[in-house]
């Protein structure tokens, strides 16, 4: 089951810069909310502000429970995780102690190995799930890119988490490569858990979002279901200059 | 009262020596986000040069300083090369390790081949000392604040009108974008060695000239009273560097005279400490410098 | 045994407490020039204990420990907020601190008619508790390299129970191991504290064989070494370190030939394996590599 959000007047400034203004939302468990905008519209300091990456202004309740004054490690206990938009691992660990690490992180002292959920045979099951399973031993440096963001997605997957907060899982893949992380989201990432998904990729937010937020300089220019929203003159004036795929 | 005054009057000039090595560490730190601890040594190797030279010919004080700006060089050139140059970007640790193995080269490299606890260095020439309403000045400080400004100045046009200043200053900004507009990052790091190192010899002079003797304890005392100038001011800025400098020299001066040697370095460190967990920025409130970088 | 190799020997055992204690820290992500501080501690503790207070050894080597344990978290604390090279220096300042402290740090009393104890910048002497039980420097050595082992035992027991893996984590990219819900700042307050119950172990066993220490002797220089046996070592395993002292006191120490040219010739060999192996001689994919093969 995936966890309720709620956002109420989040404001985030830099300096003169007000990266966040006033923003409200209220996410349902299981939604998928897309979040699209122009660079520095505020898409990525709303998850860094979510992850308790940065402190703003404002509340953030998690399953009906406030949880803006716990610093970040202690979000992630509560069932939150999220993604990179570039790809960050452990380039000292193979790809399966990556995964090992995402699942095991905060156990108690031993390796909970009843907890069937992070036993060795299972990340390999995991792995497999995604097509990574013969890459077990590999280091993160001898991924291919789609490769790495698969094992952000599997990373995510594993912890168990209830909120995703995925920072644009697509980027700098091919066309076909794209659709093929849709297809994994699809499948095994998303189902059963409440998300914020940022990507350009309108057809991608299409395809995967019951819900899109259109930013522009840290406030809400348009929300609502996808085909609405991508009607709306002032979106696609927004948006303009980016590839919309039909 | 008049006490405190003229503490801060020796403090500073005291202080214009720290700066210049404060800011060698901070043309080095501030162009490639990596520290060179082996700074100090290599001022160390130049002033030992200088004074061998005078042993030998009887350079008198130009033709030690000559000495010295070719010794700091070379040393320079060496760690640049091997901890440096030789080093992938990313593991900045390496470089910071690598620099102290070579302190340790250069510091027994040093000792060995200059036995005894001192060595003679040719002193500043001899300039009146200046008493004006009961504060003294001593001919001294005024060679080495003259000598300091003069080299402030000229390294301020360096860095901010001329060309080979524009590309320390982009590189030191952000790498990337340098390379991308054709900066050869290469040449401009070797070549912002050489110039710390120049400011550095510019210090080493100086102190010795007034110490008249040199010793091989001046390699960690070199390295100690720059990192410690730099930190107070603000890693990575050249202001702080100053700031920080001045600030160590008065506050030292100070401390040694209220309270005495030992009381003085307590509170140094004291003050080095602190400044770092409460002001880690320094005073010249220096945001972050990308100085956080992983291993 | 030797005399002359039993004092090697002593002495790699010794400063392996120094290596291995900044080793721990090297592994959580941060660079210590500080840890000869704890060192110092142990060594002044642990002295005061036996020479002053009459304590039996067992215990005067745990409060030296203690000692290191507990100023180390209480440094660590502040100073975890900061990294890179603000807290490598911050490490620096407070060693340099805490010498400039021990330089005027009078605490003698009258044992049997002796006036014992540290006085300041001349040192503390008197450390007789080893050769007044008449323990032979065989049976001392013993005595190191036993709680060396047990040292390392607990290492590799952390590394068995997922501990020692967690710190690497948070070592390598704590922005990351955060997001896995890692708490960072406890991660690297407890490997200070386990850091410097280490060194200050070291420093205890080392106050009573030398029987007398002084503040001169934790340096900067010192410090710097003991980063520097880590990174030459291997970062890979806490073997590392141990290389590392070996190969500087083993190796050059008992070649006569080079005992004068120590420092170039280990300076030298720590700058060239740093081109070529920046986390050391047993590095990380060498463990790993080793690991795979015994798999097999």
């Amino acid at each position: 089951m995936g966890a309720t959000l709620e956002i109420r007047d989040l404001t985030l400034r830099f300096g003169g810069v007000t990266a966040l203004d006033r923003l409200r939302l209220s996410l349902a468990p299981g939604t998928v909310l897309g979040l699209a905008g122009p660079n520095g519209s505020g898409k990525s300091s709303l998850i860094n502000v979510l992850t308790g990456h940065y402190r703003g202004e404002g509340s953030i309740l998690l399953d009906s429970e406030q949880i803006d004054h716990l610093a970040a490690p202690e979000r992630v206990r509560l069932g939150m995780t999220r993604t990179f938009q570039a790809p960050r691992t452990y380039r000292r660990m193979s790809v399966l102690e990556n995964l090992d690490a995402a699942c095991h992180a905060f156990r108690p002292l031993l390796r909970n190995r009843s907890v069937r959920r992070c036993e060795t045979k299972e990340m390999h099951a995991q792995l497999e799930r995604f097509g990574l399973g013969h890459l077990a031993h590999a280091l993160p440096d001898q991924l291919t890119p789609v490769e790495q963001r698969l094992l952000e997605l599997a990373r995510a997957h594993v912890t168990g988490a209830r909120l995703l907060l995925l920072d644009e899982p697509a980027a700098g893949t091919t066309e076909a490569e794209a659709h093929h992380l849709r297809q994994v989201m699809a499948e095994h990432v998303l189902p059963g858990r409440t998300a914020i998904l940022i990507e350009h990729r309108l057809d991608f937010l299409r395809a995967l979002c019951s819900e899109l937020v259109v930013l522009q300089a840290g406030r809400m220019l348009a929300q609502g279901a996808p085909d609405d929203v991508f009607a709306k003159a002032e979106v696609r004036e927004t948006l303009m200059g980016e590839p919309v795929h039909a | 009262m008049l006490d405190l005054v003229q503490n801060t009057v020796d403090g500073i000039a005291a202080g214009a020596a720290y700066a210049l090595l404060a800011i060698g560490f901070t043309l080095i730190f501030g162009v490639m986000r990596r520290l060179n601890i082996a700074f100090g040594p290599s001022i160390m190797v130049g002033v030992f040069l200088g004074a061998w030279v005078h042993a030998q010919w009887s350079a008198g004080l130009v033709g030690a300083a000559v000495a010295t700006f070719i010794g700091a060089l070379i040393a320079s050139a060496y760690i640049e090369r091997l901890s440096f140059a030789a080093i992938r970007g990313d593991a900045a640790l390496a470089s910071m390790a690598s620099s102290f193995a070579l302190w340790m080269q250069l510091e027994q490299g040093v000792a060995l081949a200059f036995p005894g606890r001192t060595t003679a260095f040719p002193g500043l020439p001899a300039l009146p000392d200046l008493e004006t309403a009961g504060l003294f000045l001593r001919g001294d400080d005024i060679m080495i604040l003259a000598v300091a400004g003069i080299v402030l100045i000229a390294l301020h046009r360096l860095i901010y009108h001329s060309h080979f200043g524009l590309e320390m200053r982009a590189l030191a900004d952000n790498p990337e974008a340098a390379r991308v507009a054709q900066v050869n990052t290469k040449r401009v790091a070797f070549l912002t060695f050489c110039l710390a190192a120049t400011v550095g010899a510019v210090a080493g002079v100086l102190i010795a000239a007034a110490d008249g003797q040199i010793s091989p304890k001046f390699g960690l005392w070199a390295t100690l009273k720059g990192l410690i100038a730099m930190m107070i001011g603000g890693l990575g800025s050249l202001r702080g560097a100053l700031l920080g400098g001045l600030v160590l020299g008065v506050v030292e001066a100070q401390a040694q005279w209220y309270l005495g040697a030992a009381a003085r370095e307590i509170i140094v460190y004291g003050l080095l400490f602190v400044c770092l967990i409460l002001l880690p920025a320094g005073l010249a409130g220096v945001r972050d410098t990308g100085a956080a970088r992983k291993l | 045994m030797d005399p002359f190799l039993i004092s090697v020997l002593s002495n790699i055992g010794l400063f392996s407490f120094l290596a291995l204690s900044a080793w721990l820290l090297l592994i959580g992500g941060e660079i210590s020039f500080g840890q000869q501080a704890y060192f110092a501690f142990g060594a002044y503790g642990g002295g005061i204990a036996t020479a002053v207070w009459g304590w039996p050894f067992p215990l005067a080597l745990l409060w030296g420990a203690g000692l290191g344990a507990g100023v180390g978290a209480l440094v660590a604390w502040p100073a975890a907020r900061l990294s890179g090279v603000h807290y490598a220096i911050a490490t620096l300042a407070f060693a340099e601190l805490s010498r400039a402290c021990l330089n005027v740090f009078r605490y003698q009393r009258d044992v049997d008619g002796y006036l014992t104890g540290p006085d300041g910048a001349n040192g503390f002497g008197d450390i007789r508790w080893v050769y007044e039980t008449g323990i032979a420097p065989g049976t001392y050595l013993a005595l190191i390299a036993g709680l060396l082992f047990a040292v390392i035992t607990a290492i590799a027991l952390a590394s068995r129970f997922n501990l020692l893996a967690q710190l690497r984590m948070v070592g390598e990219d704590p922005i990351l191991a955060g997001m896995q819900g890692l708490r960072v700042l406890r991660w690297k307050v407890g490997a200070a504290a386990a850091a410097g119950a280490i060194a200050g172990l070291g420093g205890g066993l080392y106050a009573h064989l030398a029987t007398y220490v002084e503040p001169a002797q934790f340096s900067v220089m010192t410090g710097v070494h003991a980063v520097a046996y880590g990174l030459i070592g291997g970062l890979g395993t806490a073997l590392g370190p141990i290389l590392g002292v070996l190969i500087d006191i083993g190796l050059l120490e008992s070649l006569r030939a080079l005992a004068a040219y120590r420092m170039i010739v280990f300076g030298g060999l720590v700058a060239l394996i740093l081109i070529l192996r920046p986390r050391g001689i047993l590095d990380e994919s060498l463990v790993a590599k080793v690991r795979a093969w015994a798999r097999r």
